[in-house]
């Protein structure tokens, strides 16, 4: 399965747009969902998506099989995230100093109750309280169920600081939502 | 083994990803100890939730729109007419530059491919797409 990913990189940088339109439209709803998890924000999400899958095109004509390519969309999808978060924490410190009163950076999460249950809110609310690094590491085992040295790679850490990130995540995320009635 | 050094282990061993060694003590562990086996229920009911998330699309027509902009990208390709975009207009001045440099070689040597790695929009890297053109090679 990953050897084919590799032949449609191979040939998107060969210039067929239908290698490329295949390979978009195959991991753009894994990717999406990370990115959507990571940031909080569908809109701020699908930019960075678009980001990922452009960023995929310019690089496709040097792609190296190093890694699998899902697991390279990843990677450069957490690295954008991340500097869509710098950017916001910016604009939001910008924003509070015009502001008589700031809000908290824990604001209201951007899913509404029209696209998911209560559940659904309390475990996003929870996840949303984690360090950025662990609820990445957690959200590519358990949702996306990549090698802890593949998660490794897109978050640029050794295996053993993967484990710790996941374990600290869940023990976290334990401790939160028993708080909440949840478990 | 103590609980503390086995809990540590546990995210690891429910991810399949401990030595078999190290496995095999965990699991010898939970075997004898009801708390440790309701850390590790609990991660497994943490990790249920957290899978149960709603998947989502993105709204938009994402690969309709990327392929939009690659096909933006490579600049508007006419047949009849001239095409006046700058991009058109670099090219086609460069093509003679080119063409003077190389007055009397056959344009149709295909030796230079193995240098086929200049950065895009280096002189190298549009001379060899010249080359490419039809009727240039």
């Amino acid at each position: 399965m990953e050897q084919s990913d590799f032949k449609l990189v191979e040939a998107v940088g060969a210039g067929d747009h239908q290698a490329y339109e295949l390979l978009v439209r195959k991991h753009q709803r894994s990717v999406f969902n990370f990115v959507y998890r990571i940031l909080g924000d569908r809109h701020a999400a699908e930019d960075v998506l678009q980001e990922v899958f452009w960023a995929l095109y310019r690089a496709a004509p040097r792609f190296e099989a190093r890694a699998r390519v899902s697991t390279w969309l990843f990677k450069v999808a957490y690295n954008l995230s991340l500097n869509e978060i710098k950017k916001r924490k910016r604009l939001l410190h910008l924003r509070e100093a015009f502001r008589a009163h700031p809000r908290t950076e824990n604001g209201p999460s951007a899913l509404s109750t029209l696209e998911a249950s209560e559940l659904e809110e309390e475990v996003m609310s929870a996840l949303n309280r984690l360090p950025g690094n662990q609820k990445a590491a957690l959200l590519l085992r358990v949702s996306e169920e990549l090698s802890y040295v593949e998660i490794g790679e897109i978050l640029s850490v050794s295996v053993s600081s993967v484990e710790s990130l996941i374990f600290r995540a869940r023990s976290r995320l334990r401790q939160l939502l028993k708080k909440q009635g949840k478990e | 083994m103590r609980c503390q050094d086995i809990q540590r282990n546990l995210s690891a061993y429910i991810d399949g990803e401990l030595d078999s060694a190290s496995a095999r003590r965990v699991e010898h562990h939970l075997g004898q100890c009801g708390t440790c086996r309701g850390v590790a229920a609990d991660f497994r009911d943490v990790d249920g939730l957290v899978r149960s998330l709603s998947r989502l699309d993105a709204s938009s027509d994402l690969a309709g729109q990327l392929l939009e902009m690659v096909g933006e990208s490579r600049g508007p390709t006419t047949e009849k007419g001239v095409d006046r975009s700058p991009f058109a207009v670099m090219m086609r001045f460069m093509s003679r530059f080119m063409d003077l440099l190389e007055a009397g070689s056959s344009p149709g040597t295909r030796a230079l491919e193995e240098f086929d790695d200049f950065p895009p929009f280096s002189l190298g890297s549009i001379y060899l797409k010249l080359l490419d053109q039809p009727g240039r090679g």
